[in-house]
């Protein structure tokens, strides 16, 4: 059976507007309901079946955009004849993740939130740098604009630091690997930073290739603000 | 000739006398309203199983030995139920009938390629082997099953009750990342690329069979027919019929499936918006038939126009239907899953 994985990226003003009956947005705040529902135990099977229902919809709505032409990045592996078996390691290396023992995931956790100091420190001097400029250039709108990213970006770079002698850790749940919607900044953050962080002492080499590949898409996306669906589909 | 139910045969009064003594079972295996095969066992402290009858008989309406392959299943499945293993012993007299295993066993075990050391005892490596290849499961789908660590009396569980067929679970066998998730019915839809993969095998395989059921309900006024199916690469299937069959395609044009003539089938089971975005699956060369779902028609005819309609067929379903028929299928192969008996030592 010769898979595909097609990842298309959403423009975060779609995710929040499309489509016009229920936006991403809304679906995805609702399958992760049930995903905390399950977690907790509480009417699995039901809640089961809603959420395979939901993440379909929210699939054929990304293939729908896509042929609309609402998505203007999309990566696929498995179209062409020798990328099929990079599908199938991808799925393989989404359960061998999903194996990983509470230190792996707290060696990823530690690197990541040391990874996200560094990101949000440099945001936020851009920023900084941006705002400056936009006062002496006296130009109102933009110095707005600089002076709520410099805020956003003060506040991740707190959350990086977390409370004083206690280094804040990302937390990486399980969970978060092997779904199929990704909502713009954190959770598309994550994903590429748990990816990027992937070493030979962790997965095979021939997964490490593929890890690396997926982790560029995911840090497009988050360079773009884009939101990530993934589909799996046949090709034969 | 086999007994009707309603009938008094000679044996009653035999396994009469099983019945009043209270520690043995009768039990008949019966086809349409015709008896098949009587035994009676009985199960010592959970240990032993000790048939002390085997009676079967054929009937022009059955498969030859039907009635000996049904009551052999049938105490089989009993024996690994109440002892875990799948060892059974015949006594002869004073307390039953058969002093040695029935020479309808040992002919049927012979003719499916096992052969029973014994005398008196079908042991559990003979039986587990007998009972496997009972149920359809060939010995290149046993052997897939010892490589990838699989219960083979579990599987053959799932094949017993109906849930999924031998051909289905050749091809989860082959292609799942974990066939033990599907055959216990164990598939977590959070994990939802796991699941998607799971469900585009399943998708995959219960097409096929709604194919089968399409060919065998387009004879039925004909008579009884007989569809002989193989995966020969991927999702593409080999399939032959022992009496010509008529099949209309997409484009409305009727084709007849040749008698006994080998035709292979491109299963590609996929939504509207699947079609319309990715097409239909490339079949491999050779194919001749894609088989699609009824989700196909809901593309746009600009769209199906790029297709080759003449070897595009349609099953009944849509993607939704087989969705459900698949999750209905999962609960009941995890409910198989609870009712698994403990092992003896």
């Amino acid at each position: 059976m010769a898979l595909q994985v097609h990842f298309i990226e959403i423009p975060a003003r779609i995710w929040e507007t499309e489509p016009g009956s229920r936006p991403f947005k809304e679906l995805a705040k609702d399958a992760v309901g049930m995903e905390r529902r399950i977690e907790k135990g509480v009417n699995v099977t039901e809640e089961r079946e809603r959420y395979a229902l939901i993440c379909n919809w929210i699939e054929q709505q990304a293939l729908d955009l896509l042929s609309q032409g609402g998505s203007q990045r999309f990566h696929a592996w498995g179209t062409r004849g020798d990328e099929s078996r990079k599908a199938e390691m991808y799925l393989l290396l989404t359960e061998e993740i999903q194996k990983f023992s509470l230190s792996d995931l707290d060696r990823i956790a530690r690197h990541q939130s040391e990874q996200a100091f560094r990101v949000s420190l440099r945001s936020m001097v851009e920023s900084a740098r941006n705002w400056l400029r936009a006062c002496l250039e006296r130009k109102p709108a933009r110095r707005e604009q600089a002076a709520w990213r410099f805020k956003s970006n003060w506040n991740s770079l707190m959350l990086a630091i977390g409370l004083p002698g206690k280094p804040h850790v990302y937390p990486v749940s399980r969970h978060r690997v092997g779904k199929s919607f990704f909502a713009p900044g954190g959770e598309v953050q994550a994903q590429w930073m748990l990816y990027e962080r992937l070493d030979e002492s962790l997965v095979g080499a021939g997964m490490l290739s593929v890890a690396e590949e997926r982790a560029t898409f995911y840090r497009m996306a988050d360079r773009a603000g884009s939101a990530m669906i993934e589909i799996l589909t046949t090709s034969d | 000739m086999a007994t009707r139910v309603n009938e008094q045969p000679s044996w009653t009064a035999l396994a009469k006398t099983y019945i009043r003594s209270g520690s043995w079972k009768v039990r008949r295996f019966c086809q349409e309203d015709w008896i098949l095969c009587v035994w009676a066992y009985r199960i010592l402290a959970r240990r032993r199983i000790e048939v002390a009858i085997f009676l079967a008989e054929d009937h022009e309406k059955f498969v030859k030995d039907a009635g000996v392959m049904g009551g052999l299943v049938f105490v089989l499945s009993e024996a690994y139920n109440q002892l875990g293993k799948m060892e059974v012993d015949f006594v002869g007299p004073p307390e039953g009938h058969e002093s040695g295993v029935p020479n309808s066993i040992r002919r049927v075990a012979k003719s499916i390629g096992v052969q029973i050391a014994g005398q008196s005892r079908i042991a559990d490596a003979e039986g587990r082997q007998l009972y496997a290849r009972l149920t359809g499961l060939s010995a290149g789908v046993e052997e897939q099953l010892r490589l990838r660590n699989l219960d083979l009396i579990r599987t053959c569980f799932v094949v017993q009750r109906r849930i999924w067929c031998a051909t289905e679970v050749e091809y989860l066998v082959r292609h799942a990342h974990s066939p033990d998730r599907l055959l216990s019915g164990g598939v977590a839809a959070e994990n939802r690329l796991s699941y998607q993969h799971d469900l585009l095998v399943l998708r995959t395989a219960l097409t096929s069979e709604r194919l089968r059921t399409l060919l065998m309900r387009d004879a039925a006024h004909e008579g009884d027919i007989d569809v002989q199916a193989k995966w020969v690469a991927g999702a593409t299937q080999e399939i032959r019929v022992n009496r010509p069959v008529s099949l209309i395609t997409a484009d409305g044009q009727t084709r007849t499936l040749a008698e006994n003539a080998p035709l292979k089938v491109s299963v590609c089971a996929r939504s509207a918006t699947e079609y319309q975005y990715l097409g239909v699956c490339q079949p491999p060369e050779g194919s001749s038939l894609i088989i699609v779902t009824q989700d196909y028609f809901q593309i746009p005819k600009s769209v199906r126009a790029k297709f080759p309609q003449k070897a595009i067929l349609p099953i009944v379903d849509s993607v939704g239907d087989i969705d459900e028929e698949i999750t209905k299928r999962l609960g009941r192969a995890s409910s198989t899953a609870r009712a698994m008996p403990e092992l003896q030592d």
